[in-house]
């Protein structure tokens, strides 16, 4: 089994992102929208004992980031799950400019997200047609707000680990692990909603144990092809597995999901968010009651 | 069945993807015509066909079907092509730039046989499929009132490409965006008799952003839409349909259902009760569905009904809104019984 934290703090409500209704989607991105209640969120985890804190490379990442620089306690206590690339950023990039302009603005950085520092240092305009290296590069811009932090894990976003899949791109996902593993020392880690299948896709690329992070809930929700099959899959991989939307966006109660994750014997972590500190102790305690 | 996929940008690229994962689907060719995609894909993808022309992935590939994900003024010279040469074809939405373009797209499909379906993926939200069967099932009795909503906050300032200028999108927010609801509504009450709209520019020039319609259907039906691309609250697409009936009523969003009846019996269900998993799932299940209904009309000659006609229909029914925002009255849409 490979390392990380057992619950880790997700990152959904400090950036509107709620599977179930936008308008509470847009509150809690309101509320968070001041950096103080993003630090004191974190702060609160940190008292419950929760380090690991899994964050998307969204736009707004660079504040979040240098605010917690710019903290010590923070800095030092705090282990950092990374999911890459952020994709509405690019398809928002591929609706207003194409294809061929948004492929040059990764490599140009010419997009206001990509930061000049990192152009310097890697001397900017390579153009290639090479995909593995326009992913690479991507994947560089998408870490450096994290520079200086202690990263654990950087994983495929589920939303591109799934179109590789569909795909059966091995290459890709044996380029994403060997250059996570080989450029930075840390554990890749792949996002999917497709659990089987992928698990297929890593044994087709020579990869027998990884980091995955998935869908795991009694409602079956983001559960491909089915619970059942996501269940029988589990049990015969040897991954470790990162479990997400265990209460399935909030409509099943704390004590029953967790009881259900639990049930699965082989999840031992699980990605968690926390729009409010209410039921914060709760969810906690249960975890720790249920996931050992 | 052997597909190519033509325009392979994030559409083309999801679609060959879920294709891709379907059992005895073979994805044999792409063609783009930027030559910067192709090679970018060719070192990942090496298995592939990669052509610059669509014409030479139709005539080189021994295709079944094609994908046709390109602008909207390539549709229909595209799918023509296709059909000439009896391939069956998806095309995205919507069908083509005007009517006319259709209607003549739709002799050759006949002529030649062929199967065609067209991307009006909202029909596969379980939500409307829900509200579908309660129709069919006539379970709210005589419709009363239908509020349509569908908002993104995609155009948020004025932008460049060929979706803003008209005589390569057909129009703006109308023909590309508010067709996926006005779709819903021909699935749901078959063809509008008339149609009484505004339409509003707020970034776009030449373009549309914003439009109010009141449809009236065959049945006496009444159904408002408002809908834009340059709602800043919502960053996801949203679609809401109210129908309110002599029984009860419902509200069905693309993540949500609830049904209220006067005899106070109710149900109500969010998007984790909705979500039924697929084969695979890259950018939700709606799109899963829509690729293997298209399999499954292709290879197993199992029926769709987002096919051609409703292609042409909701097309008369967005050239109606055009007209009548433009002359300011209101414009009765001839059912021309194709």
């Amino acid at each position: 089994m490979i390392e990380i934290d057992s619950i880790i703090l997700g990152d959904n409500q400090f950036f509107g992102v709620n599977h179930m209704s936008q308008d509470k989607g847009r509150e809690t991105y309101e509320k968070f929208k001041n950096l103080d209640e993003i630090k004191k969120t974190i702060y609160f985890a940190l008292d419950n004992g929760v380090k690991g804190i899994f964050f998307s490379t969204h736009p707004a990442i660079y504040q979040i980031t240098n605010m917690i620089r710019a903290d010590k306690y923070l800095k030092n206590n705090l282990s950092f799950y990374v999911n890459v690339p952020y994709i509405i950023k690019y398809v928002q990039m591929l609706n207003e400019m194409g294809m061929v302009k948004t492929i040059k603005n990764i490599l140009t950085g010419k997009n206001i997200f990509f930061n000049l520092l990192y152009l310097m240092q890697t001397g900017g305009n390579i153009i290639t047609n090479n995909f593995l290296k326009i992913t690479n590069r991507l994947i560089d811009v998408e870490l450096n707000p994290f520079h200086d932090l202690n990263v654990k894990a950087v994983f495929l976003h589920n939303g591109l680990a799934d179109l590789a899949l569909g795909y059966k791109m091995t290459n890709v996902i044996s380029n994403f692990y060997n250059y996570i593993q080989k450029k930075y020392k840390l554990i890749p880690a792949f996002g999917t909603l497709n659990y089987p299948l992928f698990c297929d896709l890593l044994k087709d690329a020579g990869i027998q144990e990884s980091l995955i992070m998935t869908s795991v809930n009694k409602k079956g929700l983001f559960m491909n092809p089915s619970r059942e099959a996501v269940e029988k899959s589990i049990k015969i991989n040897k991954h470790t597995l990162l479990a997400m939307g265990t209460l399935a966006s909030g409509i099943l109660q704390p004590e029953e999901a967790y009881e259900y994750v639990a049930s699965l014997k082989k999840v031992k972590h699980i990605v968690v968010g926390l729009s409010s500190k209410n039921h914060a102790d709760e969810t906690f305690k249960l975890i720790r009651k249920y996931i050992k | 069945m052997k597909v190519g996929i033509i325009g392979f940008g994030k559409m083309g690229m999801l679609h060959g993807a879920l294709l891709n994962s379907i059992p005895g689907v073979e994805l044999v060719g792409i063609a783009d015509t930027t030559k910067l995609v192709l090679k970018a894909f060719k070192s990942v993808l090496p298995n592939i066909k990669y052509f610059a022309e669509y014409q030479d992935l139709i005539d080189q590939c021994q295709l079944d079907a094609v994908i046709i994900t390109t602008p909207t003024f390539s549709h229909v010279p595209i799918a023509t092509y296709a059909a000439e040469k009896n391939i069956h074809f998806f095309v995205e939405k919507p069908l083509s730039l005007n009517v006319e373009q259709a209607e003549a797209l739709y002799r050759i499909v006949l002529e030649k046989n062929v199967k065609a379906m067209i991307g009006f993926c909202a029909r596969y939200y379980t939500s409307f499929i829900k509200a579908k069967e309660i129709l069919i099932n006539n379970q709210l009795g005589k419709i009363i009132s239908v509020k349509a909503e569908n908002y993104l906050s995609d155009v948020m300032r004025k932008e460049k490409g060929w979706r803003f200028n008209k005589n390569l999108s057909g129009g703006g927010v109308v023909i590309d965006y508010s067709v996926h609801m006005i779709d819903l509504l021909y699935w749901f009450f078959g063809m509008a008799k008339q149609v009484s709209a505004q339409t509003k520019q707020i970034y776009s020039e030449s373009v549309e952003d914003e439009v109010n319609a009141r449809f009236t259907f065959g049945n006496g039906i009444e159904a408002e839409l408002n809908s834009s691309w340059s709602n800043p609250n919502y960053r996801k697409t949203y679609m809401k349909i109210e129908i309110s009936g002599e029984l009860g009523s419902m509200s069905v969003t693309d993540q949500t259902f609830s049904i209220n009846y006067n005899d106070g019996s109710f149900e109500k269900l969010l998007y984790p009760d909705l979500y039924k998993g697929y084969y695979i799932d890259i950018a939700g299940v709606n799109y899963s569905a829509q690729m293997q209904k298209f399999n499954d009309y292709i290879m197993k000659d199992i029926p769709i009904d987002a096919d051609i006609t409703s292609g042409i229909a909701v097309q008369r029914m967005v050239h109606a809104i055009y007209q009548s925002s433009e002359y300011q009255k209101p414009i009765e849409i001839t059912d021309r019984s194709i």
